[in-house]
């Protein structure tokens, strides 16, 4: 495009307007560091201690966050049904989910349990990759208030705030090792996690079915950007242990009952097949 | 370009596009601008470019994922209030999209071409802050039709500013204590204000920038006559016959001017409440020619209503009025020229169904020109899409025009469109078009084929 004498002006103009408006942006406000700098670890399994007044004002809050976002996806209703919803997973796992139905993959709770308010704040926290954004600049009061309406309007129960899941210590000689990550590549075929993932980790089935009867692939273990519940080695260890419900994915927490420390062999392994 | 038998460019076609629709792998995502949300490309479009319901949030939030400020900053600089991109990947996207094969029959000349892909932009796109938010575009069409003085015409390769280039600020007072402060009022988005080279109809229920079914270059011979129109959607073109601009370049009929310019220079301001937007703003005028002259600016009003969110529906109805002040030519004599219409979409689940109407009525007429031109004119677009399966879209386009202009020139236009695309990935698309000439067949430019065949590609990165 060639521009004439007077187009040049015009964009003169524009430049020096937005540079103007930019100054001014940045001169006139400060930027709230205490809600961008955000600790993920240090807040996110704290446990709520809501009063419960400031309960109803939450849901209230979360309420408007939620039908200005969520709803696109979740449904004004919950029931995964938003105008958006389809195009996720078309014709696959996953689509987002139906908070009515109480099954909730992300949990630190026994599969067939509803997860706790800390659960649902992690999701929302991180999102899911792939499919769901981050939604952590909500701020942490942001994301409690939408847990607190999804839990109030949807679930209509009230959630645990424990889990009898054991969460072993990742110490001694289950922190990360070759010998480790040996022994989690026994525990791999052992537990036939190779009859999903495939012995490659790679998910060789394709015959799978959520409980939604839509077709679901079992993650490939060597791509960290497919893990939906996390990728560090508690999230890792916590979706061994509590399964992601919903999806033929069972919780494991049985099997290592009193032998919890082994599964961060299976961990390990899991790591090892991505190089990390 | 070179001219091939009909036989040849099937064959190419067969082996070209057909075969690979058989024998290609399974589509994986590979996001563009999906990169800094760690989202699949579907999360906002139904394919690219087409948005779904989040994907309009996010674009009317400014390119952000509503309700949260700037949805990545994990993955920005911070100096004060000012972010940066940390990977460049995270601003940048691209997209080259056209036909690689067309074939016009039925009328004269017809004419087989195999061609580049007409069509490279590239875009940058983000925030600089909470509420500032650009995007950015440069692009090379390699054959575009340019109007020049006493009606002619000429074919030509563009590069430069692309369809839109513009700063965006979020308005809305006090964002980082929304909506808590919010409570008890309508839920509001905006006000957003757009400065540079905008498409306006970016928030239209029928947006002239996100086409399946891309526009389909015309023919001009080498004496500056104008053989055949683009291909466009004949709800946003110009409808009128023996326009020209202020500085007296010839208009393409088929030319998307006014409110659904590809990208003109204005102002526009739009914001949410509730369920209603209100968009008003000013434009500079028809971007057809170099400028315009007379200095006179164009207002616009749209308002939209949104509808749904439950059980996998939602639609929006919108009506516009556009007057466009001394914004044209007929003969020496400037015009002035009002545009109004209306436009629907209604999504349920994998379909997708969307029009537009668009009268326009010309003003201010020479009165030598007065008895021999009409000065209103009509158009109409219909589309429905459906995703067949993860890989698989199909695209049913009507367009319906009563032209205007020159009663010597002027002919009515309708064209019926059936396209399939192939995904080959969330991001490369295959796609076969055919195009039908459902009215009159003529030697006017309007009418001049039966029949096209086009494929090509669509590619985002």
């Amino acid at each position: 495009m060639h521009l004439n004498k007077m187009q040049m002006k015009k964009w003169g103009l524009f430049v020096f307007v937005t540079l103007l408006f930019i100054t001014a942006q940045v001169g006139s406000q400060e930027m709230d560091h205490s809600k961008m700098n955000m600790d993920d670890t240090s807040t996110s399994e704290a446990a709520p201690d809501m009063k419960t007044e400031d309960n109803a004002m939450s849901v209230m809050r979360g309420k408007m966050i939620y039908d200005m976002s969520c709803f696109l996806c979740h449904g004004k209703n919950g029931e995964g049904d938003g105008p958006a919803s389809r195009f996720i997973g078309p014709y696959s796992h996953p689509r987002p989910n139906r908070f009515t139905s109480g099954v909730f993959k992300f949990r630190s709770t026994e599969s067939g349990e509803l997860p706790m308010l800390t659960d649902l704040m992690r999701t929302i926290r991180e999102g899911i990759p792939g499919y769901m954004p981050s939604f952590r600049n909500l701020g942490e009061d942001g994301i409690k208030d939408v847990a607190l309406y999804i839990t109030e309007a949807f679930i209509q129960e009230e959630l645990p705030t424990t889990t009898t899941i054991k969460y072993a210590k990742h110490v001694g000689p289950y922190t990360y090792s070759a010998e480790s990550a040996w022994r989690g590549g026994l525990l791999y075929k052992i537990m036939k996690c190779n009859e999903c993932h495939g012995d490659d980790g790679k998910a060789g089935r394709m015959d799978l079915k959520d409980d939604r009867q839509i077709m679901v692939h079992p993650i490939d273990l060597t791509r960290q950007e497919t893990f939906g519940n996390g990728t560090s080695h508690e999230d890792i260890y916590r979706t061994i242990m509590t399964g992601l419900d919903g999806t033929p994915m069972p919780g494991y927490a049985d099997s290592f009952v009193g032998e919890e420390e082994s599964a961060w062999d299976l961990v390990h392994f899991i790591l090892s097949l991505q190089g990390r | 370009m070179r001219n091939f038998p009909l036989s040849t460019v099937v064959l190419l076609l067969i082996s070209g596009v057909l075969l690979p629709l058989f024998f290609t792998d399974t589509a994986k995502a590979i996001p563009a601008f999906a990169r800094k949300y760690d989202m699949s490309c579907t999360s906002c479009h139904t394919k690219p470019p087409r948005l779904n319901a989040f994907g309009e949030a996010f674009h009317m939030a400014g390119y952000q994922i509503p309700q949260t400020k700037e949805g990545e900053l994990r993955k920005k600089r911070q100096i004060g209030r000012i972010h940066s991109e940390k990977e460049f990947l995270n601003i940048f996207a691209m997209r080259t999209t056209g036909n690689i094969l067309e074939s016009y029959s039925g009328g004269k000349p017809p004419e087989s071409n195999i061609a580049f892909p007409r069509e490279i932009e590239l875009y940058f796109a983000g925030s600089f802050t909470d509420d500032i938010s650009y995007f950015f575009n440069l692009s090379n069409e390699s054959k575009t039709i340019s109007g020049l003085e006493n009606g002619k015409f000429e074919e030509k390769a563009e590069f430069g500013l692309g369809k839109e280039f513009f700063i965006m600020f979020n308005l809305a007072p006090a964002k980082k204590d929304m909506p808590h402060k919010k409570m008890g009022r309508p839920m509001m988005m905006g006000p957003m204000i757009m400065l540079g080279k905008i498409d306006p109809s970016t928030n239209f229920s029928y947006s002239t920038n996100r086409q399946f079914i891309i526009d389909n270059p015309g023919r001009v011979d080498s004496s500056g006559t104008i053989q055949r129109y683009t291909l466009t959607p004949y709800a946003f073109s110009a409808k009128f016959f023996g326009l020209s601009t202020g500085d007296g370049m010839a208009i393409e009929v088929t030319k998307s001017v006014l409110y659904n310019t590809p990208g003109d220079f204005g102002i526009d301001t739009h914001t949410m409440i509730g369920p209603f937007m209100i968009q008003a703003g000013i434009m500079q005028g028809i971007s057809a020619g170099t400028s315009d002259v007379n200095e006179k600016k164009d207002p616009y009003l749209m308002t939209r209503m949104n509808f749904g969110g439950t059980n996998y529906f939602s639609g929006s109805v919108s009506g516009l009025v556009y007057w466009g002040n001394d914004t044209a030519k007929v003969g020496t004599e400037l015009i002035d020229w009002l545009r109004y219409g209306f436009a629907g979409n209604v999504k349920y689940k994998l379909l997708d169904i969307y029009g537009a109407i668009i009268w326009d009525k010309i003003s201010g007429l020479a009165a030598s020109d007065a008895a021999q031109f009409d000065d209103t004119a009509m158009g109409l677009t219909l589309e429905a899409d459906l995703l067949l399966t993860d890989q698989h879209l199909v695209s049913l386009r009507y367009d319906h025009m009563e032209a205007g202009g020159f009663n010597i020139q002027k002919a009515n236009g309708r064209v019926l469109t059936l396209q399939v695309r192939k995904y080959l990935r969330d991001n490369f698309a295959l796609f076969l078009r055919d195009s039908v000439n459902v009215g009159s067949v003529s030697d006017n430019p309007l009418q001049n084929f039966r029949n096209l065949v086009a494929a090509g590609i669509d590619f985002d990165f």
